[in-house]
């Protein structure tokens, strides 16, 4: 028999998909801020935050809501090598598959987008942006520069490389736009409404204003770690569900199995 | 599905972790609760001490109390040699008034400051204690203060040690001899020891230098004893 943790604990696997987007105030001002600044004239777009602040499931809200009305284009993992880079970019902007055995000639890819200037808009969504080479992002910038192409670029960075990284886009982009962890009562809406989006209003109900609290305390606000918070605890519950259903109490779930999730993720330790 | 024991037993001994504080903060607050207990109940103790038991007299020419913490160091008048600090030990806890002998009223010794430099105002009122009156008599071989001697005299009368008693009258005479009182427990002391005629002619012969109504009223007293 399926335990009614199950469903709740697949709620919070870790996805970008659009589906599981929530929204909450403030995803919603970063949106709003994206597609403004999308609008503007500007060359370059970058959207900034640590790991696990929504930037991905952003950038796919966007490249899903706007696919129909722009030429919008999402490149989701960066490509391997420079060449399969200019492959991908090659196909987005020509519309043509590159012909076996050839490559691109940047010069003439530059030349071809100053032809698009005021014929085509392109916006080109880039997602973990950290991972390119240094070189692919300065033709990137060569190519944003015959404002042809928009890109908005997605990085996150750890603390000592936030000021590198901005200070090396400083000169080339136009807008920042930085994405924070979750407040208290933002993460509590988040995860009620994770919840109630798959009709699991019990299991909602169950989280108490004191454990959300805890949940908040281990996870910081990140949604990513609260994804991952909250998917041990409902797996513990379907333990405990499956084979000691003495132990728990469904209509609250207990600051212990919460602590246990912390203690299994290393929030905390003994 | 993985194995949730030893999660659980992490997890218990996260809380004896997490309680830890808690443990030391109860167990500190109990700690400085029995040390306020012990200290209140000591101040207690002390003071019941101070006011109930251990209070003596220390007399000096304004006749002030002085408490037994204060024997440690006698008041001296003269502070000029080593023999002016004179130890006493606190630890003879019961000193009470001394009923001392009929003659005379007055139970304050008077001290003679022509003959004795360095004077302890002390006015020792009663103790049961034969330590007591041992650090007397030593205290009197180095300061010779009639005080002491006269309140040995007395003391030992009263305890019907009338050979100590004649010793330290006798002692106190040859410090004052005309201090009447040391002279009376003398006399009666040697009554008591037997040696009655003597007694007397002590006495008359007093009685004919001082022509002392006191001296008058003992003589006829102990005559008709006989």
């Amino acid at each position: 028999m399926k335990s009614r943790y199950e469903t709740a604990k697949n709620v919070f696997i870790d996805s970008i998909d659009i589906d599981d987007y929530i929204e909450l105030n403030s995803s919603v001002t970063a949106y709003q801020q994206l597609q403004h600044s999308m609008g503007k004239p500007l060359k370059m777009i970058l959207l900034f935050g640590r790991p696990g602040t929504g930037k991905s499931i952003l950038l796919n809200r966007i490249y899903e809501k706007l696919k129909y009305q722009k030429e919008i284009h999402y490149f989701d993992t960066p490509a391997p090598t420079e060449k399969e880079f200019f492959q991908k970019l090659f196909k987005v902007l020509t519309q043509q598959d590159l012909p076996k055995n050839t490559e691109v000639n940047f010069s003439a890819l530059i030349d071809f987008c100053k032809n698009l200037r005021d014929k085509r808009e392109i916006v080109i969504l880039l997602d973990e942006a950290q991972m390119y080479s240094a070189e692919i992002m300065e033709k990137i910038r060569l190519l944003s520069d015959t404002r042809a192409v928009k890109f908005v670029v997605s990085l996150h960075k750890t603390e000592d490389e936030d000021l590198i990284a901005k200070e090396h886009f400083k000169s080339r982009i136009w807008e920042i736009i930085e994405l924070k962890n979750a407040k208290k009562e933002d993460q509590e809406a988040y995860i009620h409404k994770k919840l109630l989006k798959k009709n699991l209003f019990e299991i909602a109900n169950s989280i108490k204003s004191k454990e959300m609290k805890l949940i908040y305390k281990f996870t910081k606000g990140n949604y990513r770690e609260c994804n991952k918070l909250m998917f041990t605890i409902f797996e513990i519950c379907e333990f405990y569900d499956k084979n000691e259903p003495n132990k728990i109490n469904y209509s609250h779930i207990p600051q212990k199995i919460v602590e246990m999730s912390a203690l299994k993720l290393g929030y905390i330790n003994v | 599905m993985y194995d949730i024991k030893p999660l659980e037993e992490k997890w218990k001994k996260y809380q004896l972790k997490k309680r830890k504080p808690i443990y030391w903060g109860i167990s500190l607050f109990a700690l400085f609760i029995l040390f306020a207990i012990m200290n209140f109940s000591n101040v207690n103790h002390y003071i019941d001490k101070i006011h109930n038991k251990s209070i003596i007299h220390i007399k000096d020419n304004k006749n002030s109390l002085l408490k037994n913490n204060a024997l440690i160091r006698l008041e001296i008048e003269d502070s000029k040699s080593i023999n002016d600090e004179i130890n006493i030990d606190t630890s003879s806890e019961v000193l009470v008034d001394i009923p001392i002998l009929n003659i005379g009223d007055n139970i304050n010794s008077k001290v003679n400051s022509d003959t004795i430099n360095n004077k302890i105002h002390l006015d020792i009122i009663e103790t049961s204690s034969a330590k007591a009156y041992e650090d007397v008599e030593k205290r009197f071989i180095q300061s010779q203060d009639i005080d002491d001697a006269l309140f040995l005299a007395k003391s030992y009368y009263k305890k019907h040690n009338y050979t100590k008693a004649e010793y330290w009258a006798y002692e106190v005479n040859k410090l004052d001899a005309n201090l009447e009182e040391s002279l009376f427990i003398f006399v009666q002391s040697k009554v008591k020891l037997g040696y009655l005629p003597e007694s007397i002619a002590i006495l008359k012969n007093y009685i004919r230098k001082s022509n002392s109504e006191e001296a008058k009223k003992l003589l006829n007293k102990i005559e008709n004893n006989k």
